[in-house]
């Protein structure tokens, strides 16, 4: 049975899931790791709701679009706060598939990250 | 003869002379008191004039005369010179007791006494009528032979005009009928000869050549000016183009005609000028045309709809078919306008050329023969449409090249940014980690930043080495070397990483070697493995070395994601990974590169895949 996670990081770059999973951890959150939006709908389905999910928006397969729009479709997922964290700096363009989700450009400030998701957690506990 | 001096001699004499004057038949010999009045009359008088001695002596002589000369006053003043002088020679109409006229010559003599005193006058009369006659006649028939050879020279003259003139001339009688043609007339009408318009068969001429009007609509023959003025309508000059069927050649003609009438106005033949004014036509058409054709060619960057448009505007020029035939790399393209060639058609083709380079050509194709303006006028439009072709490509190559470009700027930021976001948050949490003062933790990050480090080095390698590749300026260092040794050094630099994703790796290998490029293979062999890697989502990765038909093979099989049968070509592409799946990581640069440096080794890359597959790389190297 997995436990209850602060962070649930989507991402398919290996370093950056590593990077991520390294400093949120040192900060004392609790992440899990899905490497694709398919995986963390298929986490969402196995496991509690994380307090907040920091998605990659480029990512084979399946998208942080189409996950966005499959998690907002399933009454279940749709409150879970997202937190969207891109490359693609052309991302004020797709403003509106993201669905008025914050968004954080990479490379991030860590403290920018930070301050964010725990924002989001304090609030959600 | 010796003077009478006794008055009986002398009267013997007189008497004599008189019946000898008397006697004279061919001259009237009169004389005239000093008013003017017949005193004596001789049978030549009788027999010229009609009265006899009886009738006339005693009236006076101005009866001789016709009354416009009588109320003139000529008989007087004939009297008064003849006082005056001594005598007056005359000639003119007289008139005969009968009223008739004959011409007179006369001479009139004063008769003076001994004393010296006027006593009347002696009148001579002959009749010239006969000899005035003939000297008219004789006159008139000079005057007339002048007059024809005076109207034979202007024949002549005016023949010789007609004949020399450019223009076209030609009489038409009431029905329609040809009577006289001038050479140009013959020659327009394919002719070479003006006895051939007259004399031949005018049906045949006429079916010959279709008539056109300015706008191109046909005309029928009684519309024509010819016929028209025949018909008794105005003349009105007509400006029509004449097509000859047998060459297809068009000229344009400006006709006149003026009827000529009889006398009651009514009109009995019809003159015809034809001013070719093709020419004319041609010079004003062509310029007009070659000023419309930059225009379209320059207008429109898509040169195809401009290159239709130009074929559109030439083919009537030509009076032909018009077309473009352009060699885009391996496609050919052809756009065209006008009617399609005839059967034993001429041709007249000109390069499409630009900076030294043929890639098509122009091709102009009609019934009739080409004359030197129809080749400068292709010549100058092939010219126009090289240049135009040359620059629609130019910039269409180089709006492709920015586009490419911006596109593979924004990817590669996007890839940059990934790898250094994940290093500066490793850097960002080594304060707290030295905090912590846990040096194991510590040494473990500093290793990942290295890895990330050397993620970075590749990325900005491979922009580099595509910029080089693009540009041909990378040369092979070739050195023998055992390509199964190489991968196995590749291999052992992800073996963390792939560890780090749950992976495993399958190396199975026999020894070939080889002359190549060492760090470029190096480089083929990392692309492969780190796309394994990436794409094999933990799966396991085989790779094989082996040696095959006197080749080195190398295949490098993941059993991740896949890629569709439709992406595997594009997959070789630069900055082709863009297009098809932005969600992929990696710049697309990296199977690009590994092609260049497969094929230029002469060696070949290819790759077997399905969706949720896996992919399989094969790549192969002369040995």
């Amino acid at each position: 049975m997995l436990g209850r996670v602060d962070v649930l990081i989507v991402d398919d770059d290996l370093d950056m899931v590593d990077s991520l999973r390294d400093v949120l951890t040192d900060r004392g959150f609790e992440v899990a790791i899905a490497r694709d939006g398919q995986e963390a709908l298929e986490y969402l389905a196995a496991a509690p709701a994380p307090s907040v999910i920091l998605l990659d928006w480029m990512m084979p397969r399946c998208d942080g679009a189409t996950f966005r729009e499959r998690q907002l479709a399933n009454p279940a997922f749709a409150g879970i706060p997202v937190v969207i964290l891109t490359a693609d700096a052309r991302v004020e363009e797709r403003r509106d598939a993201m669905d008025s989700a914050p968004v954080l450009l990479k490379p991030v400030e860590i403290t920018d990250l930070v301050g964010v998701l725990s924002k989001i957690t304090s609030a959600a506990e | 003869m010796p003077v009478p001096d006794a008055p009986e001699e002398r009267l013997a004499t007189d008497e004599a002379f008189r019946l000898l004057v008397e006697s004279v038949l061919d001259y009237a010999i009169f004389m005239l008191d000093l008013a003017g009045h017949v005193v004596s009359w001789n049978q030549g008088a009788e027999r010229l004039k009609g009265y006899t001695a009886a009738e006339i002596l005693g009236k006076h002589f101005s009866v001789f005369y016709p009354p416009e000369e009588k109320a003139a006053g000529r008989p007087a003043r004939l009297l008064a010179i003849a006082a005056a002088e001594g005598r007056v020679e005359d000639e003119g109409w007289r008139v005969r007791k009968d009223g008739s006229l004959f011409w007179a010559s006369v001479v009139v003599t004063a008769l003076r006494d001994t004393t010296g005193e006027l006593r009347g006058f002696a009148k001579v009369t002959r009749d010239f009528t006969e000899r005035r006659r003939a000297a008219e006649t004789e006159r008139q028939l000079v005057a007339e032979a002048a007059a024809r050879r005076g109207a034979e020279d202007a024949q002549r003259r005016i023949a010789a005009i007609l004949t020399n003139l450019s223009d076209g001339v030609t009489v038409q009688d009431p029905s329609g009928r040809v009577i006289y043609a001038n050479d140009a007339a013959a020659r327009a009408m394919g002719l070479a000869k003006a006895d051939e318009v007259v004399h031949g068969d005018l049906a045949a001429i006429v079916d010959r050549f279709r008539i056109f009007d300015e706008r191109g609509e046909p005309v029928e023959v009684a519309r024509l000016p010819g016929r028209r003025v025949l018909a008794g309508e105005e003349p009105a000059p007509m400006l029509v183009q004449v097509e000859d069927t047998r060459t297809g050649r068009r000229t344009w003609s400006l006709i006149k005609a003026n009827a000529i009438p009889d006398a009651e106005g009514r009109p009995i033949l019809a003159v015809n000028v034809f001013h070719d004014v093709t020419e004319e036509r041609r010079i004003g058409d062509v310029a007009r045309f070659l000023a419309a054709a930059s225009s379209a060619l320059g207008a429109a960057f898509e040169d195809e709809r401009s290159l239709q448009r130009v074929a559109e505007l030439a083919a009537p020029i030509f009076g032909g078919s018009v077309s473009f035939d352009v060699l885009d790399g391996d496609a050919h393209r052809r756009v065209g306008a006008g009617p399609p060639a005839a059967p034993g058609g001429v041709e007249l083709v000109e390069a499409l050329t630009a900076r030294g380079e043929c890639f098509g050509t122009l091709t102009v194709a009609r019934a009739g023969a080409f004359d030197a303006e129809d080749r400068r006028v292709a010549e100058e439009l092939a010219r126009r449409a090289g240049i135009a072709i040359d620059n629609a490509r130019l910039y269409r190559e180089a709006r492709r090249a920015v586009a490419i470009r911006d596109d593979f700027l924004s990817i590669a930021g996007h890839e940059l940014r990934t790898p250094l976001a994940a290093l500066s948050l490793q850097v960002a949490s080594i304060p707290l980690l030295l905090d912590r003062g846990d040096s194991q933790v510590l040494r473990e990050r500093a290793e990942k930043m290295g890895a990330q480090c050397r993620r970075i080095e590749r990325l900005v390698r491979d922009l580099l080495d595509v910029s080089r590749i693009s540009s041909g300026k990378v040369e092979l260092a070739r050195e023998r070397f055992d390509l199964s040794v190489l991968v196995a050094e590749v291999i052992g630099r992800f073996t963390e990483e792939i560890a780090a994703a749950d992976g495993s790796i399958d190396y199975r290998s026999e020894a070939v070697e080889g002359e190549w490029d060492r760090h470029r293979i190096d480089q083929v062999v990392t692309n492969l493995v780190a796309n394994a890697v990436k794409y094999g989502r933990g799966s396991r990765i085989e790779v094989r070395v082996f040696r095959r038909g006197g080749r080195a093979a190398l295949v490098v099989r993941d059993f991740g994601i896949g890629i569709a049968a439709g992406d595997q070509a594009r997959i070789f592409e630069r900055f082709e990974r863009a297009a098809v799946d932005r969600n992929v990581g990696g710049l697309g640069l990296g199977l690009w590169i590994a092609r260049q440096i497969v094929e230029q080794h002469g060696g070949s890359i290819e790759v077997e895949s399905a969706p949720e597959q896996g992919s399989r790389f094969t790549v192969e190297l002369p040995c």
